[in-house]
């Protein structure tokens, strides 16, 4: 029977081509399902999106390296350095996630990122940033008759341990003691407490397993992908694809996607190279598309997962207040006075820089938080802005206000799109979907360079507002670049203080409730995240006029995560907090930079304290300061958010 | 650590926070030129971790009058690591130019550097504060080719000698402008040399296998041209693609070991190419391996033994012997405890030239000295040279080698297996495209 079923597909290719597509797919397949299997247990029992999870990979490969030249024996290394690594995990989930799990995943996503900047920077610190050479074991090296071809030794043994890996993490969640209470803690925490269950320490345990896991699928990689600290990268958008498509939290889910995503990538690097580059998020969109829930995903985020809220709600100042009007002022003035005395004209094009970014931090914050949607693919919007503006300035005419117009209304039709296509997925799918297509526009941009001028990116030379004021000058796009602030955070300020506005908050506060009282849901989601979108166009139009230059780096998911940052650092859910965040942010890049070389650490450092200890960010400093001048409140009072959990909808 | 780019970004600040302004400050910018005492200490540790305070070029006191040269050269981003050998490349040079040469015109010699990030438009921006504000007489440097570009554009907007590092064509092709000159191999000399060393002694089946960017596309482009104009018998089996960042390559792979290629050609670098090179031996490839990368250092200490047997196109080896390498070497040795790479290679020949230049023309000013560098002829550490005039472009001889097993370092090696006459390898002066514009 089998034989006659292959026999279509062999009438197109040879009996060598089938066992290579099929030895290569089932390589590729069971290495994706290693990467992702760690991700998805810590995502079933805890909820956490873990972004380290690429960095505890890398370190993983690493510290194997490490152990191999200690000791000579790979396969030694291939047991102890992942153990290490569980260690480092254990430590790094005791210090940040295990005080936040019953947060909003906003904060878990932004604490892990910066588990993963510190990561990072302490591996270049040890090891550098170049490619480590990781000889393959001698036993497995070479190649080996497999019927009619031959095939890498190490590779057959990838599949082998990796099946093996697979399987023993499986029989462990299913049959043993241990995966009995996980299992019991991931459906209802409370009871399981009540039964006796420590449950913090078995998160601790699952968070040592799932970074035991990725550890060893990056010890596993590591003879034939090259060791470098760039590596966790890939492995995260693997994670992330294959629990997506095979149903968040579904162990079992994330086999069967792991298999399917390495099939197809290796049947479309033999058939279709061109698009290889794209499968991941080809099939993930597709994926979402039709089985929105994934292939096995009976798995129900638990409402509290998904869920931003605060207990203390801090109005965006009005424009018209005497402190703003008096920084206006301050800022009207800094350039004329400013300039050629306390400062050059590059401290001016900074300045104007942070107002860049304080409106991409401001249109994160109306999705994200004012409605409650986690979009980590805010880059998409931020680099399609800064093509667009460019693209039109080069080929069709140079004037500001066309090409931004162009850019506002591309950002803006792509948003809707995705709030389109993802509206009717709630929260953790959200910030997955946002994330995909963010990384999907990087690789067009990358790939397609026809336009886009590829890696090398686009240079424009100048653009003028009204056909003789050049704004490329620096002085003149202070100006313009802060009338854009003030003109977004007018619009962003009117609309949250519409009915519309309020409507938003209130599907933040509970999407089913909105529903209830007859609001059409999807469509507000829609419509915010298009005037989101349009937003985060104007930030990368702007940013591309004061640069004259764009590349693929500005639509890097980094940007996403940094943008995340910047709202929270200021103040989620206030509009004004993160214009300040982005500001900030922008602040410490250029003064760290210059005491440090490992500047990123510091702010992975800094996010951290931000999410433990001031989760509403640097506003709620100035606020905290008031009513305690006011003796209103004792040092510590509301500043944390009370758990949303309990709240029964 | 990279240290002139602390003091960049000091001086930056101290101007954006409060500091004086005008010409006396803007002397800071880079390290300035006579704060003395530099890295005459002779032993640069390499690694660039020496600690932060000293952004200066220069080996020694130099006098009041220096002819000034600006290094753009990117210290942080993606060619960080190119840019730390460049940045040794140098230091050398400019020991070598104050020490043993005596000046140029006997004038001392002060270097700044300004950190072009690898993007075209921080070049641009650095090439514009190193003629307003370093006052520099010359510009060198940038290694990604779109920098190069947008330098030379500006050079000439401004008249100043820009003397190139970076490989494509239009360079010193369509894109030929009077103030730029290129000692680097252009992208298609490497590929007449490869091409046509391979051809005749690897076969004549060829795999093209390259990254989908720029410098992929590129490479494809160039040395398919370059089997033309070879008149050798040649067939491309197959011509592959895969995204940059790829990390898997059996499906490649499979294909090309079940062909009837001799050869493959690797375009691309990095990461990518140490994959490839690493399941590639995996694979047991009976199919020779061809590449105009494998050359540079840190590929091989990536790839480690999996180079080993594959062929390159070689840029700089430090082991060849002519009087001018050996003096290159020794002085780069003792000054960073390594031997030196084609990024010191490309910065000594050029700047060596220049100086000739500038004692031939009795003058730094920019038109005397075009007139001294073309058709200069002179002995580098590769071999003869000739800055032909009609592109400015060097001709210098071609070379092929083979990786080999580590010897006298942890890295491997490479041994020179083949040479081609500068004639051979470049195009002729018709075929360039150049039509050089006025200064």
């Amino acid at each position: 029977m089998i034989a006659s079923q292959s026999l279509p597909l062999l009438a197109f290719i040879s009996v060598e081509q089938a066992a290579f597509l099929l030895l290569n797919g089932l390589a590729l397949g069971v290495l994706y399902v290693l990467i992702a299997a760690g991700f998805a247990v810590i995502f079933g029992i805890t909820d956490v999106l873990n972004f380290a999870h690429g960095a505890f990979y890398m370190v993983g490969a690493y510290l194997t390296l490490a152990v191999v030249d200690a000791t000579g024996s790979f396969f030694v290394a291939l047991i102890v350095g992942p153990i290490a690594v569980a260690g480092i995990g254990v430590v790094a989930e005791r210090l940040t996630l295990s005080n936040i799990y019953d947060r909003s995943p906003l904060y878990h996503v932004l604490i892990t990122f910066g588990v993963l900047l510190i990561v990072t920077e302490l591996v270049e610190i040890v090891w550098g940033t170049g490619t480590q050479f990781f000889q393959t074991p001698e036993l497995l090296a070479g190649a080996v008759q497999v019927g009619p071809i031959a095939y890498p030794k190490y590779r057959l043994f990838t599949i082998l341990a990796g099946a093996v890996i697979a399987l023993g993490t499986w029989l462990l969640i299913r049959y043993s003691r241990f995966g009995l209470i996980l299992r019991a803690g991931a459906q209802d925490q409370a009871t399981a407490r009540l039964m006796g269950v420590n449950i913090k320490k078995y998160y601790t345990l699952t968070f040592a397993l799932g970074t035991f896991l990725a550890a060893i699928a990056g010890g596993l990689a590591s003879p034939f992908l090259s060791v470098n600290p760039e590596m966790g990268n890939g492995a995260l958008i693997i994670a992330f694809v294959v629990v997506a498509i095979g149903g968040l939290g579904s162990f079992a889910g994330a086999v069967v996607a792991g298999l399917l995503v390495g099939f197809t990538q290796a049947a479309v690097d033999t058939f279709v190279p061109a698009l290889s580059g794209f499968v991941f998020y080809i099939l993930l969109l597709a994926a979402l598309l039709i089985k929105p829930e994934g292939i096995l995903g009976d798995y129900e985020i638990r409402k509290h997962a998904a869920k931003l809220s605060y207990d203390e709600r801090i109005p965006p100042v009005p424009l018209t207040d005497r402190r703003v009007l008096a920084l206006l002022g301050a800022l009207l003035l800094l350039p004329v006075v400013g300039l050629n005395t306390v400062m050059s004209s590059y401290g001016v094009g900074l300045v104007a820089l942070m107002f860049i970014w304080g409106i991409l931090a401001l249109s994160l914050d109306t999705v994200t938080g004012y409605t409650g949607l986690i979009s980590f693919g805010h880059a998409a919007f931020y680099g399609v802005g800064s093509y667009v503006v460019a693209l039109t300035t080069l080929n069709v005419t140079n004037s500001f206000l066309l090409s931004m117009g162009a850019a506002i209304l591309v950002a803006a039709s792509i948003a809707w799109l995705v709030g389109a296509i993802s509206a009717r997925l709630s929260g953790l799918y959200f910030a997955i979907i946002t994330f995909a297509i963010g990384q999907l526009l990087y690789q067009m941009s990358v790939s397609w360079s026809g336009l886009t001028g590829g890696s090398n990116g686009l240079s424009i030379d100048r653009v003028e507002l009204l056909g003789f004021v050049d704004v490329s000058d620096t002085v003149t796009f202070y100006y313009l670049a802060l009338a854009m602030l003030v003109a977004s955070y007018y619009v962003a300020k009117r609309i949250m203080d519409s009915p519309f506005g309020l409507q938003l908050q209130a599907i933040r506060e509970s999407e089913r409730r909105t529903t209830f009282l007859g609001y059409n849901t999807n469509m507000a989601k829609r419509r915010i995240f298009a005037v989101s979108g349009a937003l985060g166009g104007v930030a990368g139009g702007l940013f591309v006029t004061l640069q004259t230059f764009t590349s693929p780096e500005t639509l890097f998911w980094v940007v996403s995560g940094d943008a995340l940052f910047a709202m929270v650092l200021g103040g989620v859910g206030t509009l004004y907090g993160p214009i300040i965040g982005g500001a900030v942010l922008i602040g410490l890049d250029q003064i760290l930079t210059i005491y440090f070389d490992h500047w990123r650490m510091l702010l992975g450092l800094i996010l951290i304290v931000i999410v433990l200890f001031a989760p509403r960010g640097l506003v709620s400093f100035y606020a905290i300061g008031a009513e305690l001048l006011r003796g209103e409140r004792g040092p510590f009072g509301s500043a944390e958010p009370e758990p949303v959990e309990e709240r029964g909808d | 650590m990279r240290p002139s780019d602390n003091t960049r970004r000091r001086t930056v600040l101290k101007r954006a926070g409060g500091g004086a302004l005008g010409a006396a400050s803007l002397s800071l910018l880079a390290g300035c030129a006579d704060d003395g005492g530099g890295d005459g200490d002779g032993d640069g540790d390499g690694s660039g971790n020496g600690d932060g305070d000293d952004g200066d070029l220069n080996s020694g006191d130099v006098g009041d009058n220096p002819v000034r040269i600006g290094f753009l050269i990117p210290q942080t981003g993606i060619f960080a690591a190119q840019g730390e050998a460049m940045e040794r490349g140098a230091e050398t040079t400019l020991h070598q130019l104050n020490e043993e040469v005596g000046g140029i015109l006997d004038r001392d010699v002060a270097g700044f550097i300004e950190d072009t990030e690898g993007d075209p438009g921080q070049g641009r921006d650095m090439a514009r504060r190193h003629v307003e504000t370093n006052d520099v007489d010359v510009l060198i440097g940038a290694v990604s080719g779109a920098v190069n570009l947008s330098i030379a554009d500006y050079a000439h907007d401004e008249g100043v000698p820009y003397f190139a590092y970076g490989g494509p064509e239009e360079i010193t092709g369509s894109e030929c402008r009077p103030t730029t000159f290129r000692y680097q191999y252009s992208d298609s000399q490497i590929a007449r040399t490869g091409a046509k060393w391979a051809l005749e002694n690897l076969g004549e089946n060829v795999w093209i296998h390259v990254a989908d960017y720029a410098f992929g596309q590129s490479i494809s482009r160039e040395w398919k041209k370059a089997f033309e104009a070879s008149d050798l018998e040649y067939n491309i089996v197959d011509e592959t693609q895969t995204p940059l960042g790829h990390d898997d390559y059996s499906s490649v792979l499979s294909q090309i070991q079940s062909s009837e290629a001799d050869w493959v050609l690797q375009g691309f670098s990095g990461s990518d190419a140490v994959n490839f090179l690493s399941q590639s031996t995996q694979f047991g490839l009976e199919q020779d391996i061809m590449s105009t990368t494998n050359t540079y250092r840190p590929l091989r200490e990536g790839a480690g033994s999996s180079a080993v047997g594959t062929y390159t196109t070689i840029r700089y080896e430090p082991t060849y012997d002519t009087e001018a390498n050996q003096t290159l070497v020794d002085l780069h040795t003792e000054l960073h405890d390594q031997p030196p790479t084609d990024f010191a290679l490309v910065i000594w020949s050029s700047l060596l030239r220049y100086a000739e230049a500038a004692e031939a023309a009795g003058s730094v000013e920019t038109e005397a000295i075009i007139g001294e560098l073309e058709g200069m002829e002179s002995e580098e550490p590769m071999g003869p040279a000739t800055m032909r005039e009609c592109d400015h472009q060097a001709m210098r001889k071609g070379f092929v080698g083979r990786i080999t097993e580590p010897n006298e370092h942890d890295w491997p090696g490479q041994e020179i297996v083949g040479e081609l006459g500068a004639e051979e390898v470049t195009r002729p002066c018709t075929d360039t495209g150049c039509e050089m514009p006025d200064l």
